[in-house]
C-alpha cells in the first residue's frame, strides 16, 4: 500500500510531471510550496514556458529568455496586466458621472486593455468579476468580441461562469435629424437595455457598432450607463 | 502447437497453453487473491504483456505483489471497459465517484506500476482536479507532503506568490 509520506517522491519524474503540467497555475504554485522536492519540480522552467505560451500565444520577450527565467517572465506579465486591469476600473470610475459614461471615455478604457494585449484568459480573471462596475465588464465582453473573435456562445458560457451574464448595461445615443424638404428634423435618441449576455450574441452587433464607432458621422453622442434608462431624467439639451 | 512444460518453479504459474485458445490469466493480488481474467486485459497492462512475452505466453499465473485486493478490481474494470471502446465521460465520472482520495492515489500507483496509460493519465487529471483550488497546506496533506523548508524559506516563497493564492477554498473536505 502506498506509504503516503513517501508517495509520489517514489515515482520516476516523469510521471509528477505529467501531474505538475495538468495543474492551473495556481494549483502549481500551491504544490510548488509544499517542499523542496515539489518546489524544484513546479518551478522548473519548461513547465513556465509552457504555461507563458499558452496563456499568451503572441508574447515575445522583450528580452533575451536567458536574462530571466520563464517563470519570472510570467508572474511579471501576470502582475502587470493585474495592474493595467485596475488602471482601467479607476479610469472608468474617474469618467463616470451619475453612472454614466461617454463614449470617448469608454474607447479610451477599451484602448488600455488593447495595447496591453490582453488574452482571453486575462480578460476573465481580470475584467469579469461580478463586484465590478457593470462597466469594466462591458469593456472585457466587447474586447472578448471584437479583439479576441471569441465566438458568442463560448462567451456566453464563460459570462455565466463569472456569474456576470445578467448584468445589464444601458447604451444611449443621439442620431442627428434628418433633412426633410430643407429643415432638419428633430435629433433622434436611441437607446438600448441590454444584458452582457445578449451583447455577445447579438446578431446585427447594432450596441457594439455604436460603442466602436463613437460619435462620428450622423451620431452626435453615445452615453453608456449601468442604470436603467428611465431612472435617470435625462436630456441632451440640458447638457448643452 | 498443444504443448505441456512442467515447471520447476512453481506448479501455479503453469498451465497448458495454446496460443490460440483464449485460457484465461490470473492475477494474483498482493494479499493473494486471485483474480481470472481475459488475455486481451493483459494488452492494457504493459507490465503484464512483457511478463506473459517474456514466457512465451506459458506462464498465465502473475503476481502483483504492489497491488492488493481492494484495488486490483478497479483497475481491471477500467481496463475491461477500455478494451471494449466504452470509457466515455459518465463512466469516468462515476468511476471516480466511487473512490476516495487515498484509493485515487493507490490506483495511480498501481496504474504505473502495470504501465496502464490511459489509466495513468486519467487519474493525473483526478488528482490534478482534486487538488484545484487548494491551500498548501491542503496539498500537503493530500501528497503526504512534509514541509522541508524553514519558516524564512516558506514566508519568501509565499511572498514572492502572494498574487496567486488569493480566494482558495477554505479547507474543509478533507475526506482521507
Amino acid at each position: 500500500m502506498a506509504d503516503s509520506i513517501s508517495f509520489f517522491t517514489s515515482l520516476p519524474e516523469d510521471i509528477n510531471f505529467k501531474i505538475a503540467s495538468l495543474l492551473q497555475v495556481r494549483d502549481l504554485c500551491a504544490l510548488g510550496c509544499s517542499s523542496k522536492f515539489w518546489k524544484q519540480l513546479c518551478f522548473s522552467d519548461s513547465i513556465w514556458y509552457h504555461l507563458l505560451t499558452h496563456r499568451w500565444p503572441l508574447f515575445r520577450s522583450p528580452l533575451s529568455p536567458n536574462l530571466k527565467t520563464w517563470k519570472r517572465l510570467y508572474f511579471e506579465r501576470h502582475i502587470e496586466l493585474g495592474l493595467r486591469a485596475v488602471s482601467v476600473e479607476r479610469f472608468l470610475k474617474a469618467c463616470s458621472r451619475n453612472e454614466s459614461l461617454e463614449v470617448g471615455d469608454y474607447l479610451q478604457a477599451f484602448e488600455i486593455i488593447n495595447g496591453a494585449r490582453f488574452g482571453f484568459e486575462d480578460i476573465q480573471r481580470f475584467l469579469f468579476k461580478p463586484e465590478m462596475n457593470v462597466l469594466v465588464n462591458l469593456v472585457g465582453v466587447h474586447y472578448c468580441i471584437t479583439n479576441l473573435g471569441i465566438p458568442g456562445d463560448n462567451l456566453v458560457k464563460v459570462l455565466r461562469t463569472c456569474e456576470i451574464s445578467d448584468r445589464h448595461v444601458c447604451v444611449k445615443w443621439w442620431k442627428l435629424g434628418r433633412w426633410i424638404h430643407g429643415y432638419r428634423g428633430r435629433d433622434e435618441l436611441l437607446f438600448r437595455w441590454i444584458s452582457l449576455e445578449n451583447l455577445a450574441t447579438e446578431e446585427d452587433e447594432t450596441v457594439l457598432r455604436v460603442l466602436r464607432r463613437g460619435t462620428v458621422l450622423e451620431v452626435l453622442r453615445v452615453q453608456i450607463s449601468a442604470v436603467d434608462h428611465k431612472s435617470i431624467p435625462w436630456s441632451y439639451q440640458d447638457n448643452q | 502447437m498443444a504443448e505441456e512444460v512442467s515447471s520447476q518453479m512453481n506448479s501455479l504459474s503453469i498451465s497448458e497453453t495454446n496460443p490460440s485458445s483464449s485460457a484465461t490469466i490470473s492475477l494474483v493480488s498482493g494479499d493473494d487473491i486471485v483474480f481470472k481474467v481475459e488475455p486481451t486485459i493483459a494488452k492494457e497492462m504493459e507490465t503484464v504483456q512483457s511478463f506473459i512475452d517474456e514466457t512465451d505466453g506459458k506462464i498465465t499465473t502473475i503476481p502483483l505483489p504492489n497491488i492488493s485486493s481492494h484495488d486490483l478490481p478497479y483497475v481491471i474494470e477500467y481496463c475491461e471497459k477500455s478494451i471494449a471502446g466504452k470509457i466515455t465521460k459518465e463512466f469516468e465520472a462515476e468511476f471516480v465517484k466511487k473512490l476516495n482520495n487515498e484509493e485515487v492515489k493507490e490506483l495511480f500507483l498501481a496504474a504505473n506500476y502495470l504501465n496502464i496509460k490511459k489509466l495513468l493519465d486519467f487519474l493525473s487529471q483526478v488528482i490534478a482536479d482534486r487538488i484545484a483550488n487548494k491551500s498548501v497546506e491542503y496539498v500537503r496533506r493530500y501528497f503526504g507532503i512534509e514541509n522541508d523548508f524553514t519558516p524564512e524559506e516558506e514566508a519568501k516563497l509565499r511572498e514572492e506568490l502572494a498574487w496567486t493564492f488569493t480566494g482558495v477554498d477554505p479547507d474543509d473536505e478533507d475526506e482521507n
